[in-house]
């Protein structure tokens, strides 16, 4: 199985509020938008109706951000119930949401908190996936989050964490690229030997991002380019997955749509020349065994000129 | 073991006020105490994380309140700004919120209804200073409300319309209340304040009105445009709407109940004796902008 048996999309962008005017106007060519559930998610009025416009003219993939998959709270089933509702309506080939918690103590941290990587917590968490599965019934992924901290990794490392989830869930994987480099920063590990051991044939998405440094802090606050060292983790995983769908996302201080098209037209350019593709082809399963060499180095720096 | 505890202790450590001793001995010592339900091996993998790691969760999931709070409520900022001059902290607003109300659901307006409630209940000596504060927060949580709620199948009737219409036929009119409309009672005229401040170029330029201490009753919903738009109206004709509109359904409306509603009210000295002409020119005045802001629709049923 190839990119958890999903089309790949190639580059897409995150589709927020204020770029809505600027896509209906001028119909950017993006091949694909993630939107964020619960921006849209049982909305009428202004934002529905601009919404409802985009989605005639382009793929909307969903993913949310308050499902708090980890937690020891009850699933919201009411919450379930709406998205699957959103779902149907788009006609969401997928959806995904965070390897996190949000919600504990019936308490609203709104904030992706991350969860020990303990035996207790995986069943937790392969349990409420189940019962996710069951509600939306089309494909589900979680996506890995950064982490500023490790609550326990004693009994289980986080890839191992990850590949028992995937593995008994039954769900697939949404790599944030950038999270794995992050963490590899805050944490001190290879973000090649984390991604490597990845079960990386169920990574059906892929999340990239820039982040800012306040007093000499790195804060994930997706309100930057994707640096270089993202681009060459990105190209790594490319040359081991082939070609997905990868979402260039940001969510404070947004450019123009005309540099959100650049950054996404990067994604395409490396996925091409790794996997000896058109940009937008559909991928064939031997277009992963193409390894990741100085073309892709070429690329970047063709783009980057 | 349990997970529960786990989650629950690193929950109060995101949102301690307390100091985190910075030594692990101390800090292990420290959390048996505070944490007795969790056990040797979860302590000590808690007392592992570096309290300064965990503080960055506390300033993101503040500051994310804070951003959005502050987008929806901008006139309740600025009046809590004014009111406080140097003082204002928003950050320490924010914590004070939550500690008071914690934010119990993934919803914005959960968020808000707290925050509405925070001020009308919090902040005495403010409101004292300030006593439209709660009613414009009140309104803030409303305009939320009116900006997402669910589209009404409906056409707007052109207020135009009304000026073709006999007397009769006007009245046998019916008509949909709109699952965006919300209802407001409010102790002083705050739409003046809120015209004043949307009339401002920017903060500092805002000058507050000098407002009437009034009983004032607003209905507000959503134009043809989406924007949120209000309409005052007497306090008869809230009550309808307060009786009828369900905020979930588009409730049915005929246009000779909304009249009983506005000749029933109370509309001050001269209200008694008005020229039975003059006060259906007051109504149809009233009906006019209600449609004319999306207030009421023509329904299909």
């Amino acid at each position: 199985m190839q990119n958890f048996g999903l089309p790949a999309l190639w580059g897409g962008a995150g589709l927020r509020a204020e770029h809505y005017d600027e896509i209906i106007e001028k119909r950017p060519p993006f091949r694909w938008f993630e939107i964020i559930l619960e921006n849209v998610m049982g909305f009428g009025g202004g934002i529905r109706e601009r919404f409802q416009e985009i989605r005639k003219h382009y793929r909307i993939i969903p993913h949310g951000v308050c499902l708090s998959i980890g937690s020891t709270d009850p699933l919201d089933m009411e919450y379930l119930k709406q998205v699957r509702r959103f779902l149907d309506e788009i006609k969401a080939p997928w959806t995904s949401d965070h390897l996190c918690f949000t919600m504990v103590d019936h308490t609203n941290l709104s904030e992706l908190i991350p969860i020990p990587f303990s035996r207790e917590s995986a069943n937790n968490v392969i349990e409420r996936i189940k019962i996710v599965q069951d509600v939306f019934e089309r494909p589900f992924m979680v996506e890995n989050v950064t982490r500023y901290v490790t609550i326990s990794d004693r009994e289980m490392s986080e890839a191992e964490f990850i590949s028992t989830i995937v593995d008994r869930s039954g769900c697939g994987l949404l790599l944030d690229v950038t999270n794995a480099h992050l963490n590899s920063l805050f944490h001190g590990y290879d973000a090649r030997e984390f991604i490597s051991s990845l079960p990386l044939d169920r990574v059906g998405q892929m999340h990239l991002a820039g982040w800012e440094t306040e007093d000499g802090k790195i804060v994930d606050s997706h309100d930057a380019p994707v640096p270089p060292e993202v681009w060459d983790l990105f190209s790594y995983v490319i040359s081991k997955t082939g070609p997905s769908s990868v979402l260039v996302e940001w969510d404070n201080l947004c450019p123009n749509v005309d540099r959100l098209l650049e950054e996404t037209q990067i994604a395409d350019k490396l996925m091409a020349e790794i996997a000896g593709l058109e940009p937008g082809a559909p991928a064939s399963p031997s277009s992963a065994e193409k390894p990741a060499t100085e073309t892709i180095r070429g690329a970047r720096e063709e783009l980057r000129a | 073991m349990s997970l529960a505890d786990v989650l629950s202790a690193t929950r109060e450590l995101i949102f301690s006020r307390y100091e985190i001793p910075s030594a692990l001995a101390e800090r292990t010592t420290f959390y048996r105490e505070r944490f007795p339900a969790l056990t040797p091996e979860e302590l000590e993998d808690l007392a592992k994380i570096d309290p300064a790691r965990l503080r960055i969760y506390t300033g993101t999931v503040y500051a994310g309140e804070r951003n959005t709070l502050r987008m929806h409520f901008p006139l309740t900022f600025a009046l809590l700004k004014r009111a406080m001059g140097d003082d204002f902290d928003s950050m320490e607003l924010i914590k004070d919120v939550h500690e008071r109300y914690p934010w119990s659901h993934h919803s914005t307006k959960d968020l808000a209804e707290r925050f509405a409630r925070y001020i009308a209940n919090d902040v005495p000596r403010l409101v004292e200073r300030d006593p439209f504060l709660p009613d414009v927060a009140r309104m803030e949580v409303l305009d939320l409300e009116i900006a997402r709620a669910e589209d009404t199948d409906g056409e707007a009737v052109e207020p135009a319309v009304l000026g073709t219409l006999t007397v009769g036929d006007l009245l046998e009119l019916d008509l949909v209340i709109p699952v965006a409309t919300r209802t407001l009672r409010a102790s002083c005229d705050v739409l003046a304040v809120r015209r004043a401040y949307f009339a401002a170029d920017n903060e500092q330029d805002f000058v507050m009105p000098d407002y009437e201490r009034r009983d004032t009753f607003l209905v507000g919903g959503r134009n043809a445009a989406n924007y949120v738009r209000w309409v005052e109206v007497p306090e008869s004709v809230l009550a309808l709407f307060e009786e009828l509109a369900s905020g979930t359904a588009p409730s049915p409306v005929g246009v000779q109940l909304l009249a009983d509603a506005f000749v029933s009210s109370d509309r001050g000295p001269d209200g008694g004796n008005q020229a039975e002409e003059e006060l259906f020119a007051e109504f149809v005045a009233m009906l006019r902008s209600l449609l004319e802001r999306g207030l009421l629709l023509r329904g299909y049923f």
